[in-house]
């Protein structure tokens, strides 16, 4: 068997595997994305997708679960000898692009020869991750003479993966089994308008350290006025626990407080955040989007209000538009 | 809004005024001063007036509404006061009676200070603004105001300027001397050729120019420096501080938000909650901290360093040297995860690491012979020190 003829089933098979382990929830976020990105772009994949669905719901979640993980422990013993075995394959070539190669492939799979490669792709799928990070090219790093700027936050376009940590190796001298646990560490870099940048940093405004937050804002500031970034904003202007990010969230959405998403959440920050530093940047703001169906609420603030920032700037805005000072 | 016409009526300024106003400075106050009849426009009562007084050393000015102050050739301190009242609908009748002790009190002390004292027009339950627009001359050596519900102005002033809007916000530019500010809003400050100190509850600080030392501190908001002469101490609870220059020592300190500070002619001390801190080019000690944030720094060709420290919980640290700078580094990632956790361009610095995953990353060594010992460290993070070429 030719060696093209031998990778037409292997993809295959790899992505099935691919989306037991996306069912499983075994996949990393940009894995993720890819499958799902393909499930929506490819009916083949996704007839392929709910075939795997269904069988995996038919062997019932209770013991699908149960068994899981003796069986990924099998796996990853073996994973080490698949590594071995493995060719190199060439530099760059990542988890993902090997997912589209396959996907091209998918038709073309005859259904007889999966089950033949069925139990090489299991591990060759789980080490995937680890075969990505030492294949890929590690970008060097920027150095002060070379144009580039060596400043952390100005990205460059690059993306490099590489293994860390390695936490523990076993060997099974009698088996000839070695098991390795380890971290993988991933750095992507890129501009803040590449829609997989931008991804992650809407996740990491939510998710990351305060440090990581405001940095991930600074990043998406330029793209406020796109609708997904302008939400995200909004949600920790909103949400978040850190008085710094919420401030910077608030200093972000500056040049967009005339759109409704914006201004409402204004107005929001203006009567229910807790901080007297954010009411008063909110209230100015607010000042030149001035609209009617403030009065009310401007009415109430004032009654309630405690600092004579955001009292002055209520009354001034409720003179503008001609509204009293009290509620009747 | 339309501007209703303009009622120019009584006014201080009358043959004879100058001797009244001398015998004055010796009495010591003038009379309550009441306006000219209000006049109704688009809704609002409006009365305009003014007057004028001898020049003075000092003026105080203490109002309830705006107060724009400007330099003017003139001898004497002129002045203008407008008012605008939206009363209920219910109240039309008494708008007489509201605007009667509207105006302007003025004192004159013998020792050359003038006070200018605003009395609102008397109303409950509806909207006053007030604009007092005073015109000083160049000889005033300070200003005080202070306003419990208005902005404060400030133009072209060859003295010293000390404001207080309690409720409003303050903007101020070409001021000659010491500035002092204290506002409930923001804060903006042109060129000011003396020291400045600001402090807001919450608002943004703008700081084009200070010819001295400099203290701003705001409880939340930004703070934006262009360039100050002597030392600067700059304080938020939450928000980003951007300094372009500062020659002497910078004490700055931001409890959430960047620090990014390009010139710095002497001693740093930089301290951050969570956020980044980027110095581009320091030329004094550097005390630099963030719990959770980069720290990026690189030394001045003119660096004169003592004993320094880089500190950051979780984040990098970037260190950028001149070519030719000796050094003495101490650098330790607690927790690295990662093969080039300490990377270095000079290769007299060691670097050993811990065989324990998540272990200790040290790196030790002397750069162009030694000399200062600069500590950097992180929890969890990495450590980069390049060479300028």
């Amino acid at each position: 068997m030719s060696g093209s003829e031998q990778d037409v089933p292997l993809e295959s098979e790899l992505l099935r595997q691919s989306i037991r382990l996306y069912l499983y929830g075994e996949l990393g976020l940009a894995e993720r994305r890819e499958i799902e990105r393909c499930r929506e772009e490819d009916p083949a994949f996704r007839v392929l997708f709910e075939d795997e669905q269904a069988f995996l719901l038919a062997l019932g979640d209770t013991e699908a679960g149960h068994d899981l993980e003796p069986l990924l422990r099998e796996c990853r013993c073996e994973l080490d000898l698949a590594i071995g075995r493995e060719p190199a394959p060439g530099r760059n070539s990542s988890l993902t692009s090997r997912l589209r190669a396959a996907l091209r492939g998918l038709n073309l799979v005859p259904p007889a020869q999966r089950l033949a490669w069925q139990a090489a792709v299991a591990c060759v799928l789980l080490v995937s991750g680890f075969i990505a990070g030492r294949e890929t090219s590690i970008s060097p790093l920027p150095r002060a003479d070379s144009g580039q700027s060596p400043w952390p936050g100005q990205l460059i376009a690059s993306s490099d993966r590489m293994l860390t940590g390695i936490e523990t190796v076993r060997l099974d001298p009698v088996g000839d089994q070695v098991q390795i646990v380890l971290e993988e560490r991933t750095t992507i870099s890129g501009n803040s308008s590449d829609p997989d940048i931008r991804r992650i940093l809407l996740d990491t405004v939510q998710q990351a350290h305060a440090g990581a937050r405001l940095t991930s804002l600074d990043a998406l500031r330029e793209h406020a006025s796109e609708g997904e970034v302008r939400t995200a904003l909004v949600r920790s202007m909103l949400d978040d626990d850190e008085l710094g990010v919420r401030l910077k969230a608030l200093e972000a959405l500056q040049g967009h407080a005339g759109h409704p998403e914006v201004r409402r959440a204004l107005l929001q920050t203006l009567l229910e955040d807790p901080s007297s530093g954010m009411r008063v940047h909110a209230i100015q703001l607010l000042r030149d989007h001035a609209a009617r169906d403030m009065a009310g609420p401007l009415q109430e603030l004032i009654e309630t209000e405690s600092d004579p920032f955001v009292i002055q700037e209520s009354e001034r805005i409720l003179d503008s538009l001609g509204a009293s000072m009290e509620r009747f | 809004m339309a501007r209703p016409p303009k009622t120019r009526s009584l006014t201080m300024r009358a043959p004879g005024t100058r001797v009244l106003l001398v015998s004055a400075m010796l009495v010591g106050s003038f009379p309550a001063w009441a306006g000219p009849a209000p006049v109704q426009s688009l809704g609002r009562w409006y009365q305009e007036s003014d007057g004028e007084l001898p020049s003075a050393k000092r003026l105080v000015v203490r109002s309830q509404g705006d107060i724009s102050v400007a330099r003017t050739g003139d001898a004497s301190v002129r002045y203008e006061v407008k008012f605008w009242v939206r009363p209920r609908a219910t109240d039309a009748q008494l708008v007489p009676a509201m605007f009667r002790d509207a105006g302007v009190d003025s004192t004159y002390e013998s020792n050359g200070t003038a006070h200018l004292v605003l009395r609102g027009p008397a109303c409950t339950g509806c909207r006053v603004a007030a604009l007092l627009e005073i015109h000083v001359p160049q000889g005033v050596e300070e200003v005080d105001l202070q306003t419990h519900r208005g902005d404060i102005r400030v133009q072209s002033l060859a003295g010293t300027v000390k404001a207080h809007a309690v409720g409003g916000s303050i903007r101020m530019d070409s001021i000659g001397s010491n500035v002092s500010a204290v506002a409930g809003g923001g804060i903006v400050l042109g060129r000011v050729g003396g020291s400045v100190d600001c402090e807001t509850a919450g608002g943004l600080i703008h700081l084009g120019h200070a010819g001295e030392s400099a203290r701003l501190a705001t409880g939340v908001g930004s703070l934006r420096v262009g360039s100050v002469g002597g030392d600067l101490e700059a304080r938020t609870q939450a928000g980003s501080i951007d300094i372009a220059r500062v020659a002497g020592r910078a004490s700055i300190q931001t409890l959430s938000g960047s620090i990014q500070l390009s010139e710095a002619g002497n001693d740093v001390l930089a301290q951050v909650g969570a956020g980044d801190i980027r110095i581009r080019r320091a030329a004094g000690d550097l005390d630099v901290t963030t719990s959770a944030g980069n720290i990026a720094v690189g030394l001045a060709d003119q660096a004169v360093l003592h004993d320094s420290v880089l500190t950051t919980g979780v984040g990098s640290v970037f260190l950028l040297l001149p070519e030719n700078f000796a050094l003495t580094l101490v650098a330790s990632v607690q927790m690295f995860n990662g093969r080039e956790s300490i990377v270095t361009e000079f290769p007299s610095i060691e670097v050993s690491r811990s065989r324990a995953a998540f272990g200790k990353a040290e790196a030790t060594g002397s750069i162009n012979g030694g000399g200062p010992v600069l500590r950097t460290r992180t929890g969890m993070g990495r450590i980069e020190v390049r060479r300028r070429k």
